[in-house]
């Protein structure tokens, strides 16, 4: 009696299954890592640790150690709140010199630069009595335009016009803060705090 | 107990017996078997009820698992970044910072990674190139040599009638000592020459500055009015 030959495997059908399984494999980790690399979003957040001002070592102002920082975004309007470690005083002492400031890149669908701006908010003491003051400019430009600042306990707010949010796929943005102390034309003191500590942070825009 | 396929390799001379054979043996479990088919189709069609069903099943699984991974491949699109040139760079530059004690002291950096840019088209231009550092060194006259192990840099150019009218680099690099230890980032800003696509490419007068920094000693030794000039050298990566 003639015997069967061996089982075999329907091939095709594994290997169908296999590369299946792998590229769902391959896009979960790519969806995860899409979603730990970037935000999609019309507001983006990032935290900073407390105590990473710079000089290390030393006493600090903890008006310039960034804890919080929000940005919200509305058509033009950009909007940024930077959340401190200490209350930030109404007016600084004299020769004191304080600066929160954000770097923002705007990229467009097509992943072209459309516009970088510098927004930032300051006290200094020896110019409008020390009391809070927020400009933007775009990167090159001479002129700064004043915008609105809100300061609430440790949290400090602006709000600024920015041409080119609107078409605005991606931004990729940064803060840094400064205290200075001089006495006369000699700089005492310079501390500073950047967020996030290395790099950018990198927001996708959801329209 | 029927849940391979199964395939003859033998001619079709011998195959009606071994149909009658397979006939016998699972009687009632097989729908028919013809002479006339390949031997492989008979793998394909004509065996069991319950291998017939169970295939219909696993192809409608194996579709489900294709769109479902084309669907989660589209939503991932946006990190796939395209039409961007990509360069390996070396930044070599040199100048000098003051030490604590208001000591004038050379610094040499030397930086090597990849940049990526999208150059825009027409008069008025924008570009932006990104760089990622992967290694390099620092030489710090009296303090000796650190290794950078990592950071990025951003350099914003804008021309108008292809005269660069703006141009501001920023990079932060992460520096260690040479035998481990805490490391330091060094946060510097500047302005760069206007691009040159060579040979060899390269970005002219680059200059970077900081008013502190620190380098990774124990405890840290503080850099004050860190100035460096030099150059962005590019080739293929």
């Amino acid at each position: 009696m003639a015997t069967l030959p061996k089982e075999q495997y329907p091939k095709p059908l594994v290997i169908g299954a296999v590369i299946a399984i792998v590229a769902i494999f391959i896009g979960t980790v790519a969806l995860l890592y899409h979603q730990y690399a970037v935000e999609t979003s019309t507001q983006s957040s990032l935290e900073d640790p407390e105590g990473d001002v710079e000089p290390t070592g030393e006493e600090y102002r903890g008006i310039i150690d960034v804890i919080y920082v929000k940005l919200e975004f509305s058509a033009e309007v950009f909007e940024l709140t930077i959340t401190v470690k200490d209350y930030v005083p109404e007016h600084l002492d004299y020769g004191e010199y304080a600066q929160w400031a954000a770097r923002v890149i705007l990229i467009d669908e097509t992943e072209e630069l459309l516009a970088a701006y510098e927004v930032w908010m300051e006290m200094n003491s020896t110019l409008k009595q020390g009391e809070l003051v927020g400009y933007f400019r775009e990167f090159g430009a001479e002129e700064a335009e004043s915008c609105k600042v809100e300061r609430n306990g440790n949290s400090l707010g602006i709000l600024a016009t920015l041409d080119g949010l609107q078409s605005a796929k991606e931004i990729h943005w940064s803060i840094s803060t400064t205290f200075e102390k001089w006495s006369g034309s000699e700089l005492m003191t310079a501390e500073f705090d950047y967020a996030p500590d290395e790099g950018f942070q990198r927001t996708i825009l959801r329209k | 107990m029927f849940k391979r396929f199964i395939r003859f390799s033998e001619p079709n001379s011998m195959f009606a017996e071994k149909a009658n054979t397979i006939r016998e043996k699972f009687s009632g479990k097989i729908r028919d078997i013809s002479i006339s088919l390949s031997q492989s189709l008979l793998v394909d069609y004509f065996i069991h009820n319950r291998v017939h069903g169970m295939r219909h099943i696993a192809l409608a699984v194996l579709a489900l698992m294709i769109l479902a991974s084309v669907a989660v491949t589209a939503t991932v699109s946006p990190i796939v970044s395209a039409e961007k040139e990509k360069y390996s760079f070396v930044l070599e530059a040199s100048g000098e910072a003051y030490d604590e004690r208001h000591k004038s002291r050379t610094v040499d950096l030397s930086i090597s990674g990849s940049v990526k840019v999208k150059f825009g088209s027409g008069p008025n231009r924008k570009y932006l190139w990104e760089f990622k550092v992967a290694s390099g060194t620092v030489e710090v006259q009296g303090y000796g040599t650190f290794s950078v192990v990592g950071g990025e840099g951003k350099l914003i150019q804008e021309y108008g009638n292809d005269v660069i009218i703006v141009s501001r680099i920023i990079f932060n690099i992460r520096i260690t000592p040479p035998y481990g230890g805490p490391s330091r980032i060094w946060h510097m800003e500047g302005t760069t020459g206007e691009y040159s696509a060579g040979p060899p490419k390269e970005i002219p007068n680059v200059s970077l500055s900081s008013k502190l920094v620190e380098l990774p000693t124990r405890p840290p030794t503080k850099l004050r009015n860190l100035v460096l000039t030099g150059k962005i050298t590019l080739s293929d990566s």
